[in-house]
């Protein structure tokens, strides 16, 4: 009784239907960044249907490959690597939703066509600071003189020249890529000639220390691109909230750029300090330590009426003793209170009356901040448009780790 | 009486019969739509044109297995969607997916086509792991599809891509 038409046999040489083909493809996203982005390089050859739908998908997030600086020891290469814009395409440009940029050699980025990278779809920028640069406040590789010489009191190094001079010297041998020095009679900086044109909506510092958190009006991240930034968010390497900052040495972009800003997410991120003996926090007395410099710096900028939220600052008490004597939610509050505090005191050190009206209008913006652990923010914060699946993976896979020691 | 409100019969493409507890034939919101159409007319099968006895066998002991969780609302935006949900599989269903080739792109079309949503993320899953890693040439040969670009056009995407390659 079998339907001579039914073709159960050929089924599998049918090819399959876009949209589960694309329902496919989508879920590749669920793994590491780099591996998803290599597996729809792939797909984008396999045929003419596989690419219309692979493209999207992959273009949605584009970094571009960047050559890696330049080894200051070493004599600077005659033909340094510049950007190849002759494979740009706007077509392609359009796709993109999230635009990724670390640091790089300023001669790469100025390339010679009188045009900006643009990328009208454009909604998130990240920068990420590579971590050899630490200490330097810009993306660019290449320190500008006009650099403050005076380093912040800070335990943190290689903010000052003199310091990264001798640390390159030490490294001269080493094949690793270092802080290239400029001539010291060189211009100001150039304001990053590939991000100039870029609007985006949010804006993530990715895996960079403290140091590195400078948006500041002498950047060379061009202030326009902060103009449209609702959201910003820093993935803080947990380690560096050891670091001591002073506000002062804090700058941000001018408070006309800054009009549209809405939240600034402060995420801890530990992963690399796992198995490093101490991440922050305590002192030896056992008392609650943190720099707040930047979030406060921001949160007492006049004109800027943002919320702050602080996610999974328990997580950055790993490995110290607090973490095996307190629960998560203990530590975070504990961190929480002690920025109060912190915050109260700057906001009254530096007024005159502590009656004054100013002082009451800098207090009241503590309603504005907030401290969650990490699942909240999963389940509250709309963290995909900002962070992949597989960050996030990276996040609870660290507080999987805490938990499992605290129940030890 | 009562029992018997609670199958219904379901008619596949080589025209072999299956009585099914409604609640496990309801995972499928196709029939779950379809037997509230054809309301109290027992004893009509509905035809599933789209999916062989050996396909709807399978399925049925996903549906019986999952038969007492909450059915999926139904989504607003897939895309969204699955930029936020983990490819973990459950263990019961990635021993159950276990399946060649070919019966598991039969799955997929067949939860597609019945309306499945978790089985055919199931399914979909599965596929994208198999591809996670693959050169261009091997993703043809699982999927049994011919290159249809030319050298140049080839050439020209793969500069184009070039950035995203390890």
């Amino acid at each position: 009784m079998k339907d001579p038409n039914n073709g159960t046999d050929n089924l599998s040489l049918a090819p399959l239907p876009d949209d589960l083909l694309h329902r496919i493809l989508s879920l590749l996203s669920a793994c590491d960044i780099d591996q998803h982005r290599s597996t729809l390089a792939s797909c984008i050859l396999v045929s003419k249907q596989f690419s219309a739908i692979a493209t999207p998908l992959l273009w949605r997030n584009y970094k571009p490959i960047i050559p890696p600086p330049c080894d200051p020891t070493e004599p600077a290469p005659i033909d340094l690597p510049i950007i190849d814009t002759s494979i740009w395409n706007d077509n392609l440009f359009r796709l993109v939703k999230v635009f990724s940029v670390s640091t790089h050699d300023d001669t790469w980025c100025r390339f010679s066509r009188p045009r900006h990278l643009e990328l009208p779809n454009l909604e998130v920028l990240r920068i990420q600071v590579r971590k050899e640069f630490a200490g330097w406040r810009d993306y660019h590789s290449t320190p500008s003189p006009s650099l403050p010489t005076s380093a912040p009191a800070s335990e943190s190094t290689s903010h000052s020249k003199s310091k990264s001079k001798a640390r390159s010297k030490s490294t001269r041998k080493s094949c690793k890529p270092g802080v290239k020095m400029k001539d010291d009679n060189c211009d100001n900086k150039t304001p990053c000639k590939l991000i100039k044109g870029l609007k985006p909506r949010i804006v993530v510092y990715e895996g960079t220390s403290l140091n590195c958190l400078w948006p500041g009006a002498n950047s060379d991240i061009p202030q326009r691109v902060w103009s449209q930034v609702e959201i910003l968010v820093f993935i803080v390497s947990a380690k560096e909230a050891r670091y001591f900052h002073m506000m002062g040495h804090v700058e941000l972009p001018e408070r006309k750029y800054l009009g549209n800003l809405k939240k600034v997410y402060w995420i801890f991120d530990p992963t690399l300090e796992l198995g490093e003996s101490h991440v922050p926090w305590l002192d030896g007395n056992g008392s609650w330590k943190v720099d707040w410099a930047i979030l406060m710096k921001i949160f007492m900028t006049e004109g800027v009426n943002c919320h702050f939220i602080v996610v999974n600052s328990a997580a950055t008490s790993l490995g110290s003793a607090s973490s095996e004597e307190n629960s998560m939610l203990e530590i975070q509050e504990k961190i929480e209170e002690r920025f109060r505090r912190d915050y109260e005191d700057k906001v009254r050190d530096g007024a005159s009356d502590p009656e004054e009206e100013e002082v009451r209008r800098l207090l009241d913006r503590l309603d504005l901040v907030k401290f969650i652990s990490l699942d909240e923010f999963v389940e509250k914060a709309r963290w995909w448009e900002f962070l992949d699946l597989a960050e996030l993976e990276r996040l609870k896979e660290v507080k999987r780790g805490i938990e499992a020691r605290s129940n030890l | 009486m009562a029992e018997k409100k609670q199958t219904v019969i379901l008619q596949t493409s080589d025209d072999e019969q299956f009585t099914v507890e409604k609640v496990v034939a309801e995972r499928s919101a196709m029939i779950k739509s379809m037997m509230e159409d054809l309301g109290d007319q027992e004893g009509q099968a509905i035809p599933l044109p789209n999916v062989s006895s050996s396909v709807l066998t399978k399925i049925l002991e996903y549906c019986d297995h999952h038969k007492t969780e909450p059915l999926p609302a139904p989504d607003a935006n897939d895309a969204d969607d699955s930029r936020r949900k983990t490819s973990e599989i459950g263990e019961w269903d990635s021993r159950w997916i276990q399946v060649d080739q070919e019966m598991l792109f039969e799955i997929i079309l067949a939860a597609n086509y019945l309306d499945i949503k978790p089985l055919l993320d199931v399914g979909c899953k599965t596929v994208a792991n198999m591809i996670k890693g693959k050169t261009p040439e091997e993703i043809r040969k699982l999927f049994n599809i011919t290159n249809d670009f030319t050298p140049e056009e080839e050439e020209q995407i793969r500069k184009e891509n070039e950035w995203a390659e390890e």
